[in-house]
């Protein structure tokens, strides 16, 4: 089997095929800590592409409750038990084995779980539960650490370097787009066989029993044609969701005036979702900075502390990153290039083009609570 | 591995195994009217051919087995060409789900006079397979196993476009109980038409029995001729054991088939 070399896990590993990369490669930065699971991103999904007889229960979006939460059911459990133990060394280096290499290769290509349709049918099993203990430990409001917690986790298909889908597939079915790296499945190639379905770590491929084909995110290829953001990105009410092309950092091509570079390459503050699995997603999240960091570490890989310490320097005067996260959410144009001056952060599309501008802080006026000259009082003064 | 390395495993492993049936292998005697319906009783007169089956082995995923022997008889009319398959399965299995598996059966033959690999032809000398599915089966004889598993609920709103993307779908998908294909190796399974294909099978205590019916010149390759010679190979799902794709049972050389004249 082929080498390619997997910056997340900060080694070489095996993969079906050789190492391809696209000219661009499409990548999102969620925010969860701002995520409060309202599930909008998913309902501008579902209406966008699954909204038909057969794909009841499909979301191409979904956003789970951790750690109890998950669509399908327990899928990150699944797949964790079945490869088995690994641990990441003090370089960032996985010592354990990814979905391709332990595989058997001969009974299966790569190592996959296929959820059943019952795991398919609770898209919000485990909703809000808490984990860390009972309620009889206390959890007052004035209390400066939260004993319990749980957190909220957007997900979708993570358009990897290294997909398995596309690996597993043994019609050629999926292929992965060398113009922006969206991961695409033809349906009139599919035959039904499941392997993608089994092969995704991250359970996104999905099946459509009633036409006996398998279907997956599509990246909203047709809006980010025309250089705009997925219906997920753009119907975050949250503004959690940054969307822009990343660079492969073997290419050394980072770039510090691009978001998602910025977020990921130059301040590390953006982390894969299971990098351990060896595919490379490109979804990326700013970890939950409430959450313990031992399950983090098992989510995120090793750089959830630096992240988190990162992440919080948004709130104590660092201009850039604020500003540069005000930006996710204030334009239906992908944002390729951004500059934060003087309390107020813009965004570029990659022809150059203006395409946001936010003030860094907001201004806020505050008026009285009686008006003379209306003889009112005001209930809401700001 | 390779495909080369591939395809010679494929050779060597055809060479090494006589053919199923042996030399003589299925005839497929000349009657008055070659049936479509695996009961007519034309069957009772035509011989059969028993067929061994394995589990396939050569490209992963690999798998199948659940199934080793199976039945074959062959009758035709000057027109009209009809292989019935028959196998014990204890289950139909003629729903799909998301980890449910249908029941299903092929027949291929080579396309031409050239000889090729009996792992669904290679890269050259490619192979027309007929292929019967226990789901589309059911679906024609207006059971809807996808109705029942997945029942409509009131007050779910379904897009506009939904029946038209199934059209379309069911197009490149397919939907008839038997499709025709054509395969240049492993993985190169691809639909195509055949004007006159059709057929259909029943399951009657432990035993599915599918009749392949074609005539003998149709749309699509091979031209049967009456008193020539051609050979065939067998696959076998079995839905129960979560066959699909390469997990299947195939027979591991070709049996040779003739027409009576």
């Amino acid at each position: 089997m082929p080498k390619v070399y997997n910056w997340q896990i900060g080694r070489e590993m095996d993969y079906p095929f050789e190492e391809a990369r696209p000219t661009k490669q499409i990548s999102m930065v969620f925010d969860t800590n701002k995520c409060i699971a309202c599930q909008t991103c998913t309902i501008a999904c579902k209406m966008t592409w699954t909204s038909g007889r057969g794909q009841e229960y499909m979301f191409w979006n979904n956003v789970e409750t951790k750690p109890y939460g998950g669509y399908p059911n327990a899928w990150d459990r699944a797949i964790l038990e079945k490869l088995g133990p690994g641990k990441w060394t003090t370089e960032g280096k996985l010592e354990g084995k990814t979905v391709f290499e332990a595989a058997d290769g001969r009974a299966e290509k790569i190592a996959g779980v296929l959820p059943s349709d019952d795991d398919w049918a609770n898209p919000n099993h485990g909703e809000d539960l808490i984990a860390g203990g009972t309620v009889d430990q206390g959890m007052y409001i004035h209390e400066e650490k939260h004993p319990l917690w749980f957190f909220y986790l957007p997900r979708i298909c993570n358009h990897c370097s290294f997909p398995a889908c596309l690996a597993a597939c043994p019609r050629g079915s999926i292929y992965k787009r060398p113009e922006d790296g969206i991961v695409l499945l033809d349906q009139s190639r599919c035959r039904g066989y499941r392997e993608c379905v089994k092969a995704c770590p991250y359970g996104k491929p999905m099946f459509r029993p009633n036409h006996e084909t398998s279907e997956k995110c599509v990246g909203c290829y047709p809006k980010v044609e025309k250089g705009m953001n997925t219906q997920c990105v753009e119907g975050c009410i949250g503004k959690l969701r940054g969307q822009g092309w990343i660079s492969d950092p073997a290419k050394g091509n980072i770039r510090e005036d691009h978001p998602m570079d910025y977020l990921v390459h130059v301040r590390k503050m953006a982390l894969p979702l299971y990098p351990q699995f060896g595919t490379q997603p490109n979804v990326y999240y700013i970890p939950p900075v409430h959450v313990p960091a031992p399950y983090l570490e098992q989510l995120f890989g090793p750089g959830v502390e630096h992240a988190i310490n990162e992440y919080k320097k948004a709130g104590d005067g660092d201009e850039e990153l604020a500003g540069l996260l005000l930006l996710f959410g204030s334009s239906p144009y992908i944002i390729d290039r951004f500059e934060v001056k003087d309390g107020v952060a813009k965004g570029w599309n990659d022809k150059g083009t203006l395409v946001a501008t936010v003030p860094v802080t907001e201004p806020t006026t505050i008026r009285k609570h009686y008006d003379k000259k209306l003889d009112v009082f005001r209930m809401d003064v700001t | 591995m390779t495909r080369m390395t591939l395809a010679l495993t494929g050779l060597m492993v055809s060479l090494m195994l006589p053919s199923s049936a042996g030399a003589a292998g299925l005839v497929a005697k000349q009657v008055k009217v070659a049936p479509n319906n695996p009961h007519d009783a034309v069957w009772k007169g035509a011989k059969a051919t028993d067929v061994t089956l394995l589990g396939q082995m050569i490209i992963p995923p690999t798998g199948g087995g659940a199934i080793t022997e199976a039945q074959v008889k062959a009758v035709h009319d000057g027109e009209w060409l009809s292989i019935r398959l028959s196998w014990k399965d204890k289950t139909p299995d003629r729903a799909v789900g998301v980890d449910t598996f249908r029941d299903a059966a092929a027949i291929g033959f080579p396309m031409s006079d050239q000889a090729t690999s009996p792992f669904m032809g290679d890269k050259k000398n490619p192979v027309a397979i007929w292929q019967w599915s226990a789901n589309h089966q059911a679906n024609n004889d207006g059971q809807s196993e996808f109705a029942e598993m997945y029942p409509k609920v009131d007050g779910v709103w379904y897009a506009d476009h939904d029946a038209a993307m199934s059209v379309r779908v069911h197009r490149w998908r397919g939907v008839e109980p038997i499709e025709h294909f054509v395969a240049h190796g492993f993985g190169t399974l691809t639909p195509t038409p055949d004007d006159t294909l059709t057929g259909g099978g029943t399951w009657d205590d432990g035993t599915w029995t599918v009749v392949f019916h074609r005539k003998l010149s149709s749309s699509a390759l091979p031209a049967f001729v009456a008193g020539d010679a051609s050979q065939f190979i067998v696959a076998l799902w079995d839905g129960e054991s979560e066959e699909v794709n390469g997990r299947k049972s195939v027979t591991m050389a070709w049996t040779p088939i003739k027409l009576e004249k």
